[in-house]
């Protein structure tokens, strides 16, 4: 598309903006790390903080006390990744390959870490296992052993992490375990492989692409985690919590939550190249046109019993942690009294009729709105930025595509606490000033949730033939109007799931968050955190499980909308023949 | 003659006049968007336009306004195509380029770096943070690298 400028304009600021929104903080944030407070050059504050024992000290290996912050957080990421790994993998093959009675309740368990509040999980476990936590309570009854503060530590937030993180890879694997071709599985069979054989040798080698995207997002997930270790952590802290402390703690020190958030980077970002590295150049191909009878060969009967033994288990936990994050809103003082109460709702969410006008006397009000304000302007904008990278990505030529591309994934390997210390390290002063206001965390939004627009635009976008695009631009069109008309109609799944997605991202997220928020603008979510650094427990409980509510709702209103689309097309007469063929092939992949 | 090429340049011209002599140039405390600057633009020169800033003392805004006065001069005196194209793109490309460069040198209290101390000696006054001026500024160099670009047939 020689001379057009539309799309010559949309590369150039989309560039713009991503160097201003994404780059700019991070390199600010380098600089700041090696800055004064006067702003003059001054190394000293990196080298001190870059050797300091407390982050790199290995002590625990030789028999000390503890290692240092960074291998801490490797650790813990190392073994978060492992375990949901694995259970995502128990999961995803009861859900696909055993007679399991519940199979679709199973894949409703995939949407719970959308809609939760990441400290959630921690809150729910604190009232569970917590010092006056209810199983704590029972087994301290029982045995008669005081259990204590076992939870506060490692050890807690990584049960939290699993417990969060586990329906993520669950969705991950799920689509490559029903992806390996029963074929290769029946050809083992024929030559006489036993079934324990068969999925040892065939099954699980097809499913390493899978294993590694899994273990990968664990990883990084749990290297941003920032609600669950700040609820948990105690003094146990890992690097996202220690960045945030050190910027508002007792002693203030950017340098050393540069030197923290340069460390935590590092770690994602190598992950996310090794595993790049790892999968370019290798064939996992297992959907082939070859026909086959579609049905997986059995598992061997004792890796079932092993699978429902590792899974009924982790559901009835699951559920159990969620049924406490119900419950405990409707208790007056967790641990202490349990007499069942609205005084936490009431509290949070009042409302009373005063002089003819409505007034919202709930303390909660004030950040719902802010939240659900910023939350439904940085929807439309990030959707709007991320379809209009895929359509760039998948359907124009320009130099350096590839590169801005992956400078795009990468974006998705930073953790939110970076993202939130390089916004104030780099908008905080001039040329660009835009701390304590509503404009800032639009932005951080719209560009923290851009890359999973763009992934889900760039997947529905392949699927559209390439030859409606140039039928319209044949027929006189330009490239606005061709996506007007044209691309944008055909989108609607896509353009819904990031709207969604994005506005769900936007009222759950804390990391970067909390580094953002000001008196004026408050967000839910560190409001909440707020209430429980105070001990508020029941009216945060209360609080997240409103968010959770609400977040329901938005997404059976968008299934909602889907189901109306699929309706009316099936409804139509007649269409020329070039969308409807591209529209099937779009129903197919929903 | 009026093609289509001309017309979007006229566009980004009105609306970087607009930039340059009726938007306050730099940061409003209270919020753009609150509007409350309209009414105390007059008596705030903290609020003042672009083109009035310059006799504030902030004398180097007058090469990003040179800038962008060359890029109309272009679009007059030269005929739409390969040459007019490339001219524009490298007007817009050096606009943004002095945009970010003075933004981040020149902060609150004169040079950001050593460096321009050395140079330039002390400045004062230095300048606070981009307002609705500078930013809308910045994307008509921006339209003009885009623009130039689809002219020379990127």
């Amino acid at each position: 598309m020689k001379g057009d400028a539309f799309t010559v304009g949309s590369i150039i600021l989309l560039i713009a903006l991503v160097g201003v929104f994404v780059f700019y903080p991070i390199i600010s944030m380098f600089a700041g790390s090696f800055q004064d407070f006067d702003g003059s050059f001054n190394p000293d504050g990196f080298i001190r903080n870059i050797q300091d024992p407390a982050i790199w000290s290995l002590d625990c290996v030789i028999g000390g006390a503890r290692c240092g912050v960074a291998w801490r957080t490797l650790f813990l990421a190392v073994m978060t990744a492992s375990a949901s790994t694995l259970l995502g993998l128990a999961f995803a093959l009861v859900a696909t390959r055993t007679g399991f009675p519940a199979k679709k309740g199973l894949r409703l368990l995939t949407v719970l870490p959308i809609i939760t509040p990441p400290f959630v999980i921690g809150l729910a476990l604190t009232m569970m296992l917590g010092r006056s936590g209810l199983v704590t309570g029972w087994i301290e009854a029982l045995t008669g052993i005081e259990l204590g503060r076992w939870l506060y530590g490692l050890t807690g937030i990584w049960i939290a992490q699993v417990l969060s993180f586990t329906p993520i890879s669950f969705l991950v694997l799920i689509g490559v375990v029903e992806g390996v071709s029963p074929s290769m599985e029946e050809a083992s069979q024929t030559l006489r492989a036993g079934r324990w054989r068969t999925f040892r040798k065939v099954s699980l080698p097809l499913m390493a692409p899978g294993l590694a995207n899994a273990f990968l997002i664990g990883f990084i997930e749990s290297m941003a985690d920032f609600g669950n270790p700040l609820v948990l952590g105690g003094s146990h802290g890992v690097l996202s919590t220690e960045i945030f402390f050190a910027v508002v703690g007792a002693q203030t020190d950017p340098s050393r939550a540069a030197v923290l958030a340069i460390i935590l980077l590092t770690f994602t970002l190598s992950a996310f190249m090794l595993q790049r590295v790892w999968l370019a150049g290798r064939n996992f191909a297992t959907v082939t046109g070859k026909g086959d009878s579609g049905k997986h060969a059995a598992l061997p009967g004792p890796l079932v019993a092993l699978l429902y033994a590792i899974v009924v288990p982790w559901i009835i936990f699951t559920l159990a942690v969620y049924g406490m994050i119900i419950f405990g809103g409707f208790v007056t003082t967790w641990g202490l009294d349990h007499t069942l109460t609205l005084e936490h709702y009431a509290r949070g969410f009042s409302v009373e009729w005063r002089e003819g006008a409505l007034a919202w006397t709930g303390v909660a009000w004030d950040s719902f709105w802010t939240t659900m304000e910023i939350a439904l302007i940085a929807a439309p904008l990030t959707a709007a930025v991320g379809l209009l990278t895929a359509y760039l990505i998948v359907r124009q030529n320009f130099f350096g595509r590839n590169a801005f591309e992956f400078a795009l994934m990468m974006s998705f390997a930073i953790p939110g606490t970076v993202i939130g210390i390089s916004y104030i390290m780099a908008f905080n002063l001039p040329p660009i000033e835009m701390t304590g206001t509503a404009l800032i965390l639009i932005a951080c939004f719209v560009f923290r949730n851009m890359p999973v627009g763009v992934r889900g635009g760039v997947a529905a976008m392949s699927q559209l033939d390439k030859s409606l695009d140039e039928a319209s631009i044949t027929l006189g069109a330009g490239s606005p109007r061709t996506i007007r008309r044209v691309i944008l109609p055909l989108l609607r799944p896509a353009i819904m799931a990031a709207l969604v997605y994005s506005f769900v991202r936007a009222i759950t997220s804390i990391s970067a968050v909390i580094f953002l928020v000001s008196a004026k603008y408050n967000m839910a979510t560190a409001y909440i955190v707020g209430l429980v650094e105070n001990g508020e427990y029941g009216i945060a409980i209360a609080y997240s499980s409103v968010l959770i509510l609400v977040m329901i709702t938005v997404i059976g209103g968008f299934q909602l909308l889907v189901g109306e689309r699929r309706l009316r097309r099936e409804n139509a007469v007649s269409r020329p023949a070039a969308k409807k063929r591209a529209q099937s092939s779009l129903e197919a992949k929903a | 003659m009026m093609t289509r090429e001309n017309r979007r340049l006229d566009l980004t011209f009105g609306l970087g006049l607009a930039a340059i002599c009726l938007l306050p140039w730099y940061r409003v405390e209270g919020g753009f968007f609150a509007l409350e600057w309209v009414a105390e633009m007059a008596g705030e020169p903290d609020l003042y336009p672009g083109l009035l800033q310059l006799f504030l003392g902030r004398f180097w805004l007058l090469i990003a306004f040179a800038l962008f006065a060359a890029a109309i001069a272009t679009r007059f005196t030269m005929p739409a195509g390969t040459a007019r194209g490339a001219r524009l793109a490298l007007i817009g490309a050096i606009g943004v380029g002095f945009m970010a460069l003075q933004g981040l040198a020149i902060t609150f209290w004169g040079w950001a770096w050593g460096i321009g101390d050395a140079l330039f000696g002390p400045l004062d006054p230095g300048q606070p943070a981009f307002g609705a001026g500078a930013v809308i500024l910045s994307l008509g160099f921006l339209a003009f690298i885009a623009y130039g670009l689809a002219e020379r047939g990127a």
